[in-house]
């Protein structure tokens, strides 16, 4: 199974994980490291890895950060030689929702390639749809 | 193929919480499954699919199955569905 780890800005990774769980009915194994704004650089770089560490179950970890270039990110980012990751940012339900998913059943690089792109196709304007469903409508009339 | 139309009782519609279990199911067989509503069909294995189909209280949706276990998976997603656990 690959692991999961949200890391994110303050609250933010510990939110997601409680709506994730509530979601998925606990499906899925993931955790969720929050780094405070204040937060001592190499102190929360001990916290990332432990928890990568944590989430390790021989097959690698799925780190999702809120923010490319964010702190977190970048901790992240420091942490790629040292231990087997794939780090996709912008995180959000839909790239967490699929993760739990895909988790058990891909691999590390494949399961990353494809939230990558589930989380992109996954961002609606919700007009959008409204537009479609009141054209469908009038070509019925 | 096997179809059934069910009627949603839920009171929030298919929501995140029906839609994941719904295709958690649904991967446990290795038929193909589609939910159909308002003339859109999605693939029902696929959570964030379903619930782009925003499928309200009430509305009546149709699912299809095709493949080599086809009629148990149309039973067990019409029975979870019509269950207290799709609330």
């Amino acid at each position: 199974m690959v692991g999961v780890v949200i890391c994110a800005h303050g609250g933010l990774s510990g939110e997601l994980l409680s709506t994730l769980k509530f979601i998925t009915g606990g499906a899925g194994t993931a955790s969720a490291v929050a780094l405070d704004h204040n937060v001592d650089v190499p102190k929360a770089r001990e916290m990332v890895k432990k928890a990568i560490i944590d989430a390790d179950h021989g097959n690698g970890v799925l780190v999702a950060t809120d923010l490319y270039g964010g702190s977190p990110s970048n901790i992240c980012i420091s942490l790629q030689g040292d231990l087997k990751i794939e780090i996709i940012t912008g995180v959000n339900l839909p790239i967490l929702i699929k993760a739990v998913s895909l988790q058990k059943t891909s691999d590390l690089k494949t399961m990353a390639a494809k939230l990558k792109e589930y989380g992109r196709e996954n961002i609606h304007l919700a007009s959008d749809f409204l537009k479609e469903s009141d054209a469908k409508g009038k070509s019925e009339d | 193929m096997q179809k059934a139309k069910v009627k949603i009782k839920s009171k929030l519609g298919i929501h995140a919480r029906t839609a994941f279990a719904f295709a958690e199911k649904g991967c446990l067989f290795k038929s193909d499954i589609s939910v159909s509503s308002d003339g859109r069909k999605v693939d029902g294995k696929e959570v964030l699919d379903i619930l782009s189909l925003a499928i309200m209280p009430g509305a009546s949706i149709l699912i299809e199955t095709s493949g080599p276990d086809e009629v148990e998976a149309l039973c067990s997603l019409t029975g979870f569905l019509r269950s207290d656990n799709a609330d």
